[in-house]
């Protein structure tokens, strides 16, 4: 995952992402110019001691575009230059089909409202591949042409974008509780669905990423667990004093909660919600009152206790 | 109570549909109403075995029975002191076929419940342009139309639009039938169509005359070849799974190793006639009554946009879903139940925007 320590990263992924998709909703330009989003975030090994580590790589049936989402103006050009060395040879060995012995290859560097500052920074590293702002509008505002001469003209005009990228990338490890919270609240949902209410925090952490859980870093596997963890006691257990007492549900009233119907015993959790709709809609109401609680809670970014 | 029709044979089970459909012929025809309740068949989608169906639920017992035919089954249902049998063709394993010659509202009332309480059971759920697919191969006599918006308010409707509206056709040719529906297209009022009525004729003789509603139940009105019911009831499925499977195979997914990722599959796309109100919409969508049976929990609110981080409460699957005024782009996960796809499109096209359009990766769906 990427390491970059601007919470929006994922949201530039995701916008970039969503322009190789035949969406209406959202512009389409890398659709349109026949490219599919090939491999996020690998890893090319370019000799022994260094490997380049960019965003994205798009395929065309004639082109390969490799992506870089820059969402803040920092270290910017330093590997980023290396993306020129990239080879057939490299796709090979990743286990990417060729589209030809020698495919061309094009670089392109996506930047938000930073893009005037990152483009001098890039121009310091001495890099100028070209440059394409993704925020309120698309356009390509700085750098070379691309060899696709395509994408030149698709990204040469300024598109306004209307509604949000897709969802692709759910988290990452900049995820604030915010980001994660939904998608806890859904899985204590499907468990009541499919009667599976018994569970421990890492169980929960393992079915919230699916089947990428079992190759992430260890070290994100307990980050994600520890936030969910926190998201849970903070929000999911009744409150209690200092010598263990459980505080009087009038104190806590004010803040959304879903202690009633969660219990904890030990490190095992139990979501309990009848098997009935209106259970299920009190059970949601609930959930939509602390999303939103969550949501305009600024403490909650730094994930701050609200006891 | 005795239990009557019970069969031990598919050749059994095609004579007794055979004789009753033309018994009722004979009748229709000297006493103008049926001898026997007409023979009908539900299509299921089904995502379990036989052994998972429970013996007993809300009031009802049911009795599976075996016959030579290793995949027909007579399944005798008791509830409230009333018997009544049902045949269950489990040949294609992911779409059944339960045919029966009972009172209407009795199989109906009791399939609603078995659709309705079992997950990983469902009925299907047919837009209206898949009805119309179906009229292309016959003579069209007839239709329903059902539309009722029941997420606005009344007051939320402008002088121009349709609240409710239900029509009934039936008729000798196909003229009227595409007449009426020219009418409502270019006035821009709903036609969406609940059930199709079509007449197959060969060589001037009757072969069926069958009514199919969009939940999957095909009523034969009138026939003289059971064989040709069954063939038509096939055909439904096939056309139904065709999509089934294009819809499945967008389901999506990261794939990762050694920390890098391969997407699959991609989202679907609503395109709404005209723009939403996204708030009560996402309400609608989210409270686990009927006609969606989702529920889910709304975040990342802004003007004019919203997620949806969802359950089918049908299935226990999870989704996620993105709306906006014109647009909802549902996100189905790997191994999610496409049928959600078909129930929440034909539902909104049934109880919010008749016109509604839906897309994949590959254009438009239906």
């Amino acid at each position: 995952m990427n390491q970059e320590p601007f919470s929006d990263h994922r949201e530039m992924m995701n916008a970039v992402l969503s322009l190789a998709y035949n969406l209406r909703s959202y512009p389409n330009h890398l659709h349109k110019a026949g490219y599919k989003i090939s491999r996020i975030e690998p890893k090319f090994k370019l000799d022994v001691s260094q490997t380049l580590n960019p965003d994205i790589v798009f395929m065309s049936s004639d082109f390969v575009l490799i992506a870089e989402c820059k969402s803040a103006a920092i270290n910017a050009g330093i590997n980023i230059k290396k993306y020129s060395m990239l080879t057939g040879r490299h796709l090979s060995e990743k286990g990417i089909d060729l589209i030809a012995e020698h495919p061309i290859f094009d670089v392109v560097i996506f930047g938000n409202n930073n893009i005037n500052i990152l483009t001098r920074i890039l121009e310091k590293d001495g890099v100028s591949y070209p440059q394409v702002e993704i925020d309120k509008k698309i356009q390509k505002k700085f750098g070379d042409a691309f060899k696709d001469t395509n994408l030149d003209s698709m990204f040469g005009k300024a598109v306004n974008i209307k509604g949000k990228p897709l969802n692709i990338i759910k988290f990452d490890n900049n995820s604030t509780p915010e980001d994660i919270a939904p998608y806890v609240i859904q899985d204590l949902m499907q468990r009541v669905e499919l009667k599976r209410t018994v569970f421990k925090t890492r169980d929960l952490a393992k079915d919230i990423f699916g089947a990428t859980w079992d190759d992430l870093d260890e070290i994100f596997k307990v980050e994600l667990s520890r936030k969910i963890n926190k998201f849970l006691r903070n929000y999911c257990k009744t409150p209690r004093n200092k010598i263990g007492v459980k505080r009087r549900r009038r104190k806590v009233r004010k803040l959304p909660r879903l202690d009633k119907y969660l219990s904890k015993n030990n490190d095992v959790w139990t979501i309990n919600v009848k098997d009935h709709w209106k259970s299920k809609d009190a059970f949601q109401k609930d959930c939509n009152e602390l999303m939103k609680y969550i949501s305009r809670s600024p403490a909650q970014k730094g994930w701050i206790d609200p006891r | 109570m005795a239990t009557k029709n019970i069969i031990s044979s598919r050749t059994a089970l095609h004579d007794l549909m055979e004789k009753t459909i033309n018994k009722n012929l004979r009748s229709m025809e000297e006493r103008e109403e049926y001898a026997e309740y007409a023979v009908k068949t539900n299509i299921i989608e089904s995502n379990c075995g036989l052994d998972e169906i429970p013996k007993k639920f809300l009031g009802y017992s049911i009795e599976i029975r075996s016959t030579v035919d290793k995949y027909l089954y007579v399944l005798i249902v008791r509830s409230n002191n009333k018997n009544f049998t049902l045949y269950l063709d489990t040949i294609n394993k992911r779409f059944w076929k339960i045919h029966n010659i009972e009172k209407s509202e009795t199989v109906d009332a009791f399939l609603n419940q078995f659709s309705n309480q079992l997950h990983k059971i469902d009925t299907l759920w047919m837009p209206h342009q898949m009805l119309e697919t179906l009229e292309e191969d016959y003579i069209n006599v007839g239709f329903s139309i059902k539309y009722k918006q029941e997420i606005l308010e009344e007051d939320d409707l402008s002088d121009e639009e349709v609240s409710q509206l239900s029509m009934r056709l039936w008729s000798k040719g196909s003229k009227p039938s595409k007449g009426i529906i020219h009418l409502l297209e270019t006035n821009g009022y709903p036609t969406t169509k609940t059930s199709t009525r079509l007449l197959n004729i060969c060589d001037d003789e009757l072969r069926f005359l069958d009514e199919a509603y969009y939940d999957g139940k095909i009523t034969v009105i009138k026939g003289t070849d059971i064989e040709e019911h069954i063939h038509f009831v096939n055909d439904v499925i096939l056309t139904y799974s065709d999509i089934m499977n294009r819809i499945e195979r967008n389901r999506m997914c990261l794939v990762s190793s050694a920390n890098e990722f391969e997407i699959i599959g991609a989202p679907f796309e609503f395109e709404f006639s005209k723009e939403q109100d996204i708030e009560k919409l996402a309400e609608k969508l989210t409270n686990s009554t009927k006609p969606f049976r989702t529920w889910g929990v709304v975040h990342d609110v802004e003007n004019d946009f919203l997620r949806i981080a969802g359950v089918d409460t049908h299935t226990g699957d999870k989704f996620d879903m993105d709306l906006m005024p014109d647009y909802a782009r549902i996100y189905l996960p790997k191994d999610a139940c496409g049928n959600l796809i078909f129930r929440l499109y034909t539902n909104i096209q049934h109880s919010l925007d008749p016109r509604v359009k839906i897309f994949d990766e590959s254009g438009t769906i239906f």
